[in-house]
Order: structure tokens, then sequence, then C-alpha cells
């Protein structure tokens, strides 16, 4: 997903879930932030690089692709972007650990680890609410692709577009601009490298599981030949009831969040309104998403701004009493959790989980 | 039936580029592998040759004669090089092509299923003829081997994939 | 990276120095441990890649490739030998037409890297245009196998220092809290 969802549409449901402006807007601004959040950009303000939620391109490209650099990939797109399922996955017939390992990274929604994102957020900062939305949110547009650089798991091949019913052709050159109405759009290569970032997450699909209108199919790499179908309106329409029902949960209103519960009553009043959003084609749905945000509070919506909270850290004497201090707890916390679950699951994709209490390295007994 | 349409698509294609790459690596390294190591034993059974004929030649005279035979035997074995990579080439190009959907004539096929035979005939031949299988290559078994078994791939594949052909016509005109 | 490997890394990377040096002091001996220690990554890459394909890739849709792809290398490594027997000069066009093929390779990556724009496309460049170079002129100005094993014995110490440097960086451990 991208800033449309993940800041004006975290907002809209967060108004919608009953926090006032104010909350929903630093709720909508840790969700997107969670895009933003680079080793670089906290190595600029000399923050915890442990919290890192992202990766930009050049901090990618310039991964030496050892094992360190992976798992360090790993650990931040598995906890943010491509939150994994079922980590105990099993498939008929042998297959060696290694491809078991990147086959349970694949992402789905309404898994065990959503829940517990979104349980260990609760009582916490706006902050964390705000990254347990984007993890939660992400977990519907990337369906499918796992938060590691893996060929046999992350190629895809045959695209489809159901709207248009055309195959899809891409184009490997990112400078020119993406247009749904000349149906020239972009992916990343097939360098034929197992470990190349080109293959890391939804890369090989492009842009299409972030645009809220695209219907289409394709084969995954681990799907058997089998076509995967695309509804990214539906899609998008059930992770916003399902944000809706978490900000509940966050803010008193149901006493536990349980997947596979999407909100009614708060959300269906507007269902025209937001499938129309979410089917208009346009690679930007921001306009939208504001316009529809400030009918829902009367008041005005900022547009983003990545340096909007920059000074507060800066020349705070408490950095964890500030908007990025709490984001980073929020990060750090996430992550940890994620990479302790998949190393517990026997995996060392995300690098060793070491409890803090105990003092101790912990391994399914298992 | 989709998924198992696009198997043997996918086989049919991936096999087709195979046997072109395969024999195009196996042709340069067999041409390789016969001037290096055979190169000097051909100049000398020329030379042998051209001594033990009639005609006697002056040494200026000899050696250009030698040249001359040795580069038309040169010419001959790419000659027969060339003329095996159309082979594979025309093999490979038609399977490739047929695993993207286009239709491809039977003829392909035949000449495929020829193409096998005929390579299968001369190795068994070869260890027969020379009562044992010490005088069969072995550095050249695991390409050739791979060779073949792309041929019976692409073959199996090519036929599986017209007779679903067959079936999606055969419901299509029943709806 | 564990300990363990780091330390074995560093220990590899010292021999490649060493092999290096005794290369170029002692070139005839060296030019046939050149091609020893080719096959040698071939035969390693060949393994690579047969085990790819047998524990990843023949579950993935279009796996068969890298299937025929580890027989290429297989064969390719098999056939390396024939290097023992070759005329010099064409071990020299292997061994620069090895260089070459990476700097190529660096050459696409750079490109594909400029046009998304990213900062590192100039240094990659600058290294594919003078790897390439660099298997030209050594092609063109070779005279003797003395040459063929300073060239090689170059590679090898870049390559050591590239490994040291990867084994250098500090490893991240993520704590957990209840």
């Amino acid at each position: 997903m991208q800033e449309d969802f993940h800041y004006y549409a975290a907002y809209c449901a967060a108004y919608l879930a009953g926090f006032d402006h104010e909350e929903s807007l630093r709720i909508g601004y840790a969700d997107q932030f969670c895009d933003c959040c680079t080793e670089t950009y906290l190595g600029k303000v000399k923050g915890p690089r442990a919290a890192a939620t992202t990766q930009s391109q050049p901090e990618l490209a310039s991964a030496p692709g050892d094992l360190l650099s992976i798992q360090n990939m790993t650990r931040i797109w598995a906890s943010f972007h491509f939150l994994p399922y079922d980590l105990n996955a099993t498939l008929p017939g042998h297959h060696s650990k290694k491809y078991m390992q990147k086959y349970r990274l694949i992402c789905k929604p309404n898994s065990d680890q959503v829940e517990e994102t979104v349980r260990i957020a609760k009582g916490r900062s706006l902050e964390h609410f705000g990254i347990s939305m984007h993890v939660l949110s992400d977990t519907w547009a990337h369906t499918y692709f796992a938060g590691t650089p893996s060929l046999v798991i992350n190629n895809a091949t045959g695209f489809y577009d159901l709207n248009t019913d055309k195959p899809l052709v891409f184009s490997h050159n990112p400078t020119i601009p993406e247009d749904p109405e000349k149906g020239n759009y972009v992916n990343s290569p097939n360098l034929m490298d197992e470990v190349s970032i080109m293959v890391l997450g939804h890369g090989r699909a492009g842009h299409l599981p972030d645009y809220s209108f695209f219907r289409y199919k394709y084969m995954p790499a681990w799907g058997n030949y089998e076509e995967i179908v695309k509804d990214n309106p539906a899609d998008y329409y059930l992770a916003f009831r399902q944000m809706v029902t978490a900000l509940k949960y966050f803010h008193g209103d149901i006493d536990e969040f349980v997947r596979g519960v999407y909100d009614e009553v708060s959300v269906e009043p507007h269902r025209e309104r937001i499938m129309a959003i979410l089917e208009k084609r346009q690679v930007n749905a921001c306009a939208d998403w504001k316009a529809f945000g400030e009918e829902l509070s009367g008041q005005t919506i900022p547009d983003f701004d990545i340096f909007a909270f920059e000074k507060e850290y800066l020349d705070a004497a408490r950095k964890e009493d500030t908007f990025l201090g709490r984001f980073c707890a929020g990060a750090i916390a996430q992550k940890s959790m994620i990479t302790n679950r998949i190393y517990l699951s026997g995996s060392n994709l995300a690098g060793v989980s070491v409890d803090a209490e105990g003092r101790r390295f912990q391994r399914n007994s298992n | 039936m989709g998924a198992k349409k696009r198997k043997i698509q996918s086989t049919l294609y991936n096999s087709g580029l195979a046997f072109i790459v395969l024999g195009f690596w196996s042709a340069i390294k067999g041409s390789i592998s016969l001037f290096l190591d055979y190169g000097t034993l051909l100049k000398d059974e020329i030379h042998k040759f051209l001594l033990s004929m009639e005609t006697e030649f002056v040494a200026e005279e000899l050696r250009q004669l030698e040249n001359l035979v040795y580069m038309v035997l040169v010419g001959l074995v790419i000659g027969v090089a060339v003329v095996v990579l159309l082979f594979h080439f025309f093999i490979g190009r038609a399977a490739m092509q047929e695993g993207k959907g286009k239709k491809k004539k039977i003829i392909y096929l035949i000449v495929a299923f020829l193409y096998l035979a005929f390579n299968v005939f001369i190795y068994i031949y070869g260890i027969v003829d020379s009562g044992s299988a010490d005088l069969f290559d072995y550095s050249e078994l695991i390409v050739d081997l791979t060779v073949y078994f792309a041929c019976i791939l692409i073959i199996i594949s090519s036929i599986q994939l017209r007779r679903i052909a067959k079936q999606e016509n055969a419901v299509g005109l029943a709806a | 990276m564990s300990l363990v490997k780091k330390i074995l890394t560093l220990i590899t990377s010292l021999l490649m120095v060493i092999v290096a040096v005794g290369l170029v002091i002692e070139p005839e001996i060296g030019y046939y441990i050149m091609i020893f220690i080719l096959i040698g990554v071939l035969l390693v890459k060949s393994i690579q890649s047969v085990w790819y394909y047998f524990s990843m890739a023949r579950h993935m849709v279009g796996g068969l490739f890298y299937f025929y792809q580890a027989v290429l290398f297989v064969d390719l490594t098999l056939a390396s030998p024939m290097l023992l027997i070759a005329p010099r000069w064409i071990v020299a066009l292997y061994l620069n037409g090895l260089i070459a093929f990476s700097g190529v390779l660096d050459i696409l990556r750079a490109t594909d890297q400029k046009k998304m724009q990213w900062p590192q496309w100039k240094l990659r460049m600058v290294l594919g245009l003078s790897k390439v170079l660099f298997a030209i002129v050594a092609m063109v100005a070779m005279r003797s196998p003395e040459m063929l094993t300073r060239i090689y014995s170059f590679v090898l110490v870049y390559t050591a220092i590239m490994r040291v440097m990867s084994a250098l960086r500090s490893e991240n451990v993520v704590y957990y809290t209840q």
C-alpha cells in the first residue's frame, strides 16, 4: 500500500473508530512513517537504527548480499510489510529445510502474527497503533509475497489484467511514469539470483499490489502453476474494515481483537463512497481519501511531511516523550516480536533473537 | 487443467531453450577438444598420407598442400557442426514457440524423434561395433544425455499439449 | 556471520593472498596452480547450482531452467581440465574473458541502478568499465605466462580484500522482551 491508504485512509479509519482529529492524524502519520523510517534517516536524527521500519533503494542496492544483510532485510520487511502467515506451514512431499523456511514467510491476512501485532500495541502509544495498522493493512495488499529476498518464493509471471482483459507487460525502467490508461507498468527484472533484492517482496509484481483499483491474476513461483486472482478493491475494503475493528479495540470500544472480524457498524454507511475511491483507476488516491477524511471530521488534514516531528526529537531532552521516540519504541517492540517468532520456528532468516530478560538464546524444542 | 497445461507449456519452452543452448555448447566443446586432442594427430596423418602418394612434392608444396587438406577437413567438421546446430535451432525454436502458445506443425516433432532415434542408434552401434564400452566417450555423457532428455520432454510435452487442445475444443464445441 | 565462519573466511582470504604472492614469485608453477584454482572454483559453482536446483528451484514455476543451467555448469567444469593442455593464449582468453564478463555484468547492473536513480551506479560503472578495459589491455599486452599469473594474482588479492571486509562487519542481535 502507499500514502493514500497508509496516511489518509488510516486517518479515516481512526476517526470512524472514535479517535478525534489530532489522535487520528498521529495514527495516520505513524502508519505512513513506517514507509519512511530508514536507517539513513535514523542516522541523520541520531535515533536508534534498530528501529528502522523500511529500507530505501540505495540502502538495498548497497547491501552486500551476504547472510547478515539478508537477515537485516528479512527482519525489517517481514516485521512491517510482509507479516508471515503460518510459521509452521507444511507442504506435501519432500522440501528442503531452506525452502520451507522461506515458504513459511509468505504473507497473508488474519494470521496469529497480526493478532499479536495488535495485542502488543494495546495500551501503548498512538504511534504504536499507527505501526500496527500499517502492518495489518499491508497483510492484505502484499498477500502471497514474502519479506525476504527469494527467487523461488517471490518470483511471479503470467500477469493478466482482469479489468482490461489483457496480458500485462512490464517495463524495467522506473523513470517511465506508470499510467493505467496506457498500460505502462514497471517491475523489477529477474536476475535469476536466489537472494537478489529484485526478488524481495512484491518487486516482480511492480506496484500492482499497491494500487487499490487493480484486479489481476498471476502465477507465483511457489504456486505449482496455479493462478492467483487478486481483487484489490475487495481486499482493501476488508483491510479498512479490519483496521476500524482493531482501532476500536485500541479505543476501548471492544474487549478483544479477533482476526476475521470486520467492522460493519461504522464503515457500512460509507461503503459506496469508499468503494468508489478504491475502484477509481488512478495510481494515487490521496486527494479522494483526503476529501473523505475532511468530510468526516470537518477538519483539514495536512499533507504528509516526513520532517514534521524531526525538530521535536532533536531538541528534546527526553527522546522517549517525543513522536519519533514513541514511534521507535513501537517499531522495536514489533520487530523484536516477529524476529523472535521467526527464530523460534527454527529459521535463521531473520537472525538470532535473545530474550533480554533471561539473557539466553531461545530455540523451539520441537 | 489450467495448471497442468501451464506446467507443460513451461516444460516445453525450457526444454526447447536447453536444446538450443546445450547443442551450441556441445558443438563448441566438441570442436575445441577435437583440435586440441587430435589436431596434431590429424596433421601427422595428412603428412603421412601425402608422403605415401605416388607424386613427389617439393617441401614448400608439401607444406602448402598439408595446410590446404587440413583446412578442408576443418571446414568439413565445422560444416557438420553447423548442420547439427541448425537442427537444434529448428527443433528448439519450434518448441519454445509452442510453449508460448503458438500453434506449430507436427513436422518439428517428427524431426525431433528422428534426431533422437538416430543419435541413440549411433551410440548403441558404436558400443556394439567396438565390442565394449571402452571407446565410449564418458566426458560427453552428461550433456548428451541431457540433450536427449530435453528432446524426449519436447516430444512428450508437445503431444500432451495437443491432446489438451483437442479436449478443450471438444468441450468448447459441446458447450 | 557466525564466529567460526568469520574465522574461516579470514583464513581463506589469507591463504588467497599467500597463493597470489606465490604465483608472482614462481610463475611457471603458478600458471598450473592458477588453472587448478579456476577448475576448483568452477567445481564449487557447479555443485552449488546442482544443489540449488534439487533443494529449491525444482519446486518453483519454471524451475526446469535451473536444472539445465546446472548441467551446463557441471559440463563446463568437466571440460575445464582441457585448459591444462590448451595453448596458453586460450587460457589467457578464458581468464580475461571471465574478467571481461564480470565487468559486463557490472556495467549492466550499473545501467539498471542508473535507471532507478541509485547513487551507487557511478562506482559500479567505473568498476565494470575498468574490468573490461583491464581484460582487453591484458589480452593485447600479454607476452608471457608470467603476465597471466600476475593478472590472476591481482584478482585473487582483490577478492580476498572484499571477503575480509564482509567478514569484519558487525552483527545485529535483536533483543526480545516479553
